[in-house]
């Protein structure tokens, strides 16, 4: 699937990993300087000749200082690299961002206070269904897997954000604009939707159940 | 005193106006009534026509509901120009029904169903009543606005079409049985934490006052002594008034987010219901930023950088009086709607168009117009604070020769005295909306809810900077204080500072990467998130070469910076994971943000504030804290912070989204689906929670600290840290006015003549330049 599936996982590793090395360098220098450059037990020595009133000498070294600026800048201009091109994946439509010959459906997911609507225009039932849930009685849009679909988001009141819990995809659903979500659902099962963007006081029982099936 | 009557006048008149604005929002669709009334048939109401609403076997509504029963109501009109006999009739009336609770659910093609109200459809004009079925919520009275139209049937509005509108009651369920009296309403353990706070707060000032001189203990010498406090223009004791107020809401806000917490220690709790618990945590918000944080900033700012200047007073004593006085009025109007019970409930980032949506509270509006008083005093605190720094330098004090924090005060208050006015924009324009039915932001009348999220955010995200970076300048000052040196690359650091500050007016979009803003310029603002990773190392680099070659002395306010160094990094590192816009779309409005912000706002500007209350406090009183207790204060506090917020990391990427006022575990291991979050997710919540009181207790430690040594601590000498501005030139506390003669500065670089070389760096570099300092 476009989103929340495997680009996430990849730069979620990549960005976990650098993490670790900015924390490691970090608190590794910040652990060690704080032990081994400590006063001794009532010692005030004063190194800078630090006086009241006095601005003090500085205290600099450029080369160290040009260092901190381009290697995080490095870092930076590496890891937004690496996220350019999973983002366009999340707005575009598939045959811009490099699909070729894709075909897409459209379903249309429109938010209420408090619950989802879904509407499969003309499609199969086999490409895209609403139903009702068995054991808990709500909302199951089902949909094809490895089929691309384009939801398209819309709100009959105030802002709403469908949130597909288990991919990690949302996006807001805003009233009087249009907004579109492109999933290709790459495993099936039962997935979870609620809403991501605080719209009153059911906010937290506006749910749904996404169903995906081969 | 002449009194001028007609500023006198205009400003009863401006006051007057401004508390019956919002009284107007007493009717749910402000004063014209937009949105709740089909009013399109007719201009005026009329009394021939008469609303009704029964069950559906005729029998009157019963005054308490059942929970979770449904009941079928008949309603509709009689009377009215739609009961009359009128030849070749197309129809005969129409009527919309807004419930404030509960469920409404449709019962044939004659109703449907349009934002959230029920209206009649093209079949279900030609009746005169109507049946529909409601389910009763679990709690709290029901509300029924029915608005009904009575029309002549020419099927075009005019004056022969008649409306009217009424309200119907259902009560909660009262009596004996269901509810129980046992389990404490949240609205009502907030209003006795506050009392309780309010009543600390008033037996320390008295305890204080008594201590000053225990044998003049009556109210002749009191009135005078607080009335000296409430009406001073010197900025030390305005000062002390915002750092009061500060602490008295960081206190209130506290108990809010404990508050919230214990709702969500375990899954389905019902402590609070989804009302309260939406104004909750609008509040704790709101609170925190605006009248704990900020106040509590100014109050610093108020007395130390007079102080590290060399300057007697702030440019403009009078309105710095005035702005912080702003601060408790605009406090009250925050906080009074939740008084009543029907607080804001819309988030602290006021999103549209729920903030002028017909569900959210009439609290809302009180809460705009709090907000737009604290709007005025910020953009007042930022002309007093801006002029001061750029004109009253003492003469021999180069830009290049400040304090840092004076640095970090003055970058702080030019991004809040430049990004402030689009925030005070936007309230103004949801004020409107919800008091006399502007269009702002309403999309069927063409406004755009996005144009809110804009001006909020390119507030908003200077706004977050404005509160970190004074705490910036804090640990500067800590750490090289401490550590015994001078600080490693000042004018890096002023240049980092300077450059966050510019950063944060072109990031802001980073807010709203899921909002449905043009993909384009979500890529845009994610390149420019990803940049101010770079200023901020520079700083956090800079403290850590600082600590090298150093002798660090350990104080409280040295293990506060440490702790905020720790803790900050960890922040700074998590945001990183944002602005990659894949990543966002998953971590967006999740525990992980919740996590991040909370990282860097309590662990960056609470910490870094901490550290200047241990730091400055001797300073400001003249008495030292207590070292011992600071320390039990600072293990408690990092370890609890820390079990407190670094398991929503791992919440937030589990799916845990934030603002729900409760969360779905999987019912069983074979169950996917139902509740997607693990069930860990529960042990985890009560984890956080635990720690959340004891981070909160910890906080009580500080405030005993600060009590007991203001009446019994050790004198404290002029300079007990051995810093170098001009703070510690004065004794402690301070003269006022503060200098008899302006002290002079003398820059020890300066006075070698060495490192006076001039290259392309140099020159791009900010000149000490000697007719700027004639100016003075």
């Amino acid at each position: 699937m476009a989103v929340g599936g495997e680009a996430y996982n990849e730069l979620f590793d990549v960005f976990f990993l650098w993490s670790g090395v900015v924390g490691v360098i970090v608190f590794g220098w910040l652990i060690h300087h704080s032990f081994f450059y400590r006063s001794k037990d009532g010692e005030v020595p004063n190194i800078d000749d630090i006086a009241v009133g006095e601005f003090p000498k500085h205290f600099h070294n450029t080369k160290l200082e040009i260092a901190w600026v381009v290697l995080p800048s490095i870092l930076i201009i590496y890891l937004t690299y690496i996220s350019l091109g999973p983002a366009s994946d999340v707005w575009e439509d598939p045959s811009v961002v490099g699909v070729e010959g894709v075909d897409y459906y459209e379903v249309g997911i429109n938010g209420q206070q408090w619950f989802w609507e879904f509407d499969c225009r003309n499609l199969d039932a086999d490409l895209c269904d609403v139903g009702v849930h068995d054991e808990t009685g709500l909302t199951v849009l089902s949909v094809k897997k490895d089929v691309t679909y384009r939801f398209n988001l819309s709100s009959s009141d105030v802002t709403h954000s469908p949130y597909i819990v288990q991919w990690g995809a949302k996006e807001d659903s805003v009233p009087g604009i249009f907004t579109s979500m492109w999933v290709t659902p790459d495993i099936t099962g039962e997935f979870f939707i609620d809403c991501a963007e605080f719209c009153g006081d059911d906010h937290a029982y506006m749910t749904a159940i996404l169903e995906v099936h081969e | 005193m002449k009194v001028n009557v007609k500023i006198l006048a205009i400003t009863a008149l401006l006051v007057a106006s401004l508390m019956l604005a919002p009284s107007l929002q007493a009717r749910s669709g402000g004063i014209n009534n937009v949105d709740s009334g089909c009013t399109c048939h007719s201009g005026s109401p009329s009394s021939d026509v008469s609303p009704f609403m029964t069950l559906g076997n005729g029998s009157a509504l019963p005054s308490e509901y059942n929970p979770g029963e449904t009941y079928t109501f008949s309603f509709g009109f009689t009377g009215g120009p739609g009961s009359e006999f009128i030849a070749e009739r197309q129809n005969t009336g129409g009527f919309n029904l807004v419930a404030t609770s509960g469920t409404l659910t449709i019962l044939d093609d004659s109703t449907q169903m349009i934002a959230g109200q029920l209206t009649h459809t093209t079949t279900g004009n030609d009746q005169m009543n109507w049946s529909v079925d409601w389910t009763a919520p679990s709690s709290g009275s029901a509300n029924f606005q029915l608005t009904v139209n009575s029309v002549d049937g020419d099927a075009s509005p005019g004056d022969g079409d008649h409306w009217a509108q009424s309200q119907f009651v259902m009560g909660a369920p009262g009596g004996v049985g269901e509810t129980t009296t046992s389990s404490a309403d949240g609205i009502t353990v907030l209003f006795s934490a506050i009392l309780l706070v309010s009543l600390m707060l008033l037996i320390s000032v008295a305890y204080v006052f008594y201590r000053a001189n225990p044998e003049s203990f009556s109210w002749s010498a009191f009135a005078p002594w607080i009335s000296e406090w409430l009406t001073s223009t010197d900025h030390k004791k305005v000062g002390t008034l915002y750092f009061v107020a500060g602490l008295f809401y960081f206190l209130v806000g506290g108990v809010i987010a404990l508050m919230i917490r214990i709702q969500l220690s375990v899954p389905g709790n019902d402590f609070l219901t989804q009302d309260q618990y939406n104004q909750f945590f609008t509040l704790h918000g709101t609170v925190m930023i605006f009248l704990a944080a900020m106040p509590l900033i100014n109050g610093f700012a108020n007395w130390i950088v007079p102080l590290q200047i060399g300057a007697r007073d702030l440019a403009f004593p009078r309105i710095n009086a005035m702005a912080f006085w702003l601060n408790p009025a605009g406090s009250i109007l925050i906080l009074c709607g939740v008084f009543s019970g029907t607080g804001a409930d819309v988030g602290w980032t006021g999103y549209q168009p729920i903030t002028s949506w017909v569900s959210s509270h009439p609290g809302t509006t009180f809460w705009l117009a709090g907000q737009l008083m604290l709007v005025a005093s910020s953009t007042l605190a930022g002309i007093n604070f801006i002029t001061t720094i750029c004109a009253m330098r003492t003469p021999s004090m180069g830009w290049m020769q400040m304090p840092l924090f004076t640095w970090s005060v003055f970058v702080s208050v030019m991004c809040l005295f430049i990004s402030i006015p689009a925030f005070g924009i936007g309230l103004i324009e949801a004020f409107l909306d919800r008091t006399i039915a502007t269009a702002f932001f309403n999309t069927s009348a063409g406004g755009d809810p996005l144009l809110w999220s804009h001006l909020f955010w390119y507030f908003g995200h200077p706004e977050v900077y404005v509160v970190i970076i004074p705490a910036f300048g804090i640990v500067s000052e800590v750490l090289a204080t401490s550590s015994r040196r001078s600080i490693f690359g000042y004018k890096s650091m002023v240049y980092a500072m300077a450059g966050i500050g510019f950063v944060s007016f072109i990031v802001y979009g980073h807010h709203m990467l899921t909002s449905g803003m043009a993909p384009w310029l979500r890529f845009v603002m994610m390149l420019t998130t990803m940049a101010v990773a770079v200023p901020t190392g520079i700083k956090i680099f800079n403290w850590l070469a600082t600590m090298h070659g150093g002798s660090l002395v350990y104080r409280t306010h040295t293990l506060w910076s440490l702790g905020f160094l720790v803790t900050f990094t960890l922040g700074g590192i998590s945001g990183m994971f944002f602005p990659s816009i894949a990543m966002d779309i998953h971590l967006h409005e999740t525990y992980f943000v919740v996590a991040h912000f909370h990282y860097v706002l309590v662990g960056g500007t609470v910490f870094g504030l901490f550290a200047a209350i241990y730091y400055w406090y001797p300073k400001m009183t003249g008495k030292m804290m207590d070292e011992r207790l600071g320390l039990l204060h600072f293990l408690i506090a990092f370890i609890s912070y820390n079990g407190l917020f670094w398991p929503m990391h791992k919440l937030g990427l589990m799916g845990m989204t934030r603002r729900h006022h409760t969360y779905f575990i999987q019912a069983n291991e074979y169950s996917d689906v139902v509740g997607t979050l693990p069930p860990e997710v529960a042990s985890w919540n009560s984890f956080i929670t635990i720690n959340a009181f004891i981070f909160g207790l910890s906080t009580l430690i500080m405030v005993t600290n600060m009590v007991m040594t203001l009446v019994k601590g050790k004198k404290a000498p002029a300079d007990p840290w051995g810093g170098w501005s001009f703070e510690w030139l004065v004794s402690s506390p301070p003269p006022t006015p503060s200098f008899d003669d302006l002290p002079t500065l003398i820059d020890v670089n300066e006075e070698h003549g060495s490192e006076k070389k001039e290259n392309w760096l140099t020159r791009l570099m900010v000149p000490n330049d000697p007719d700027e300092e004639g100016m003075n």
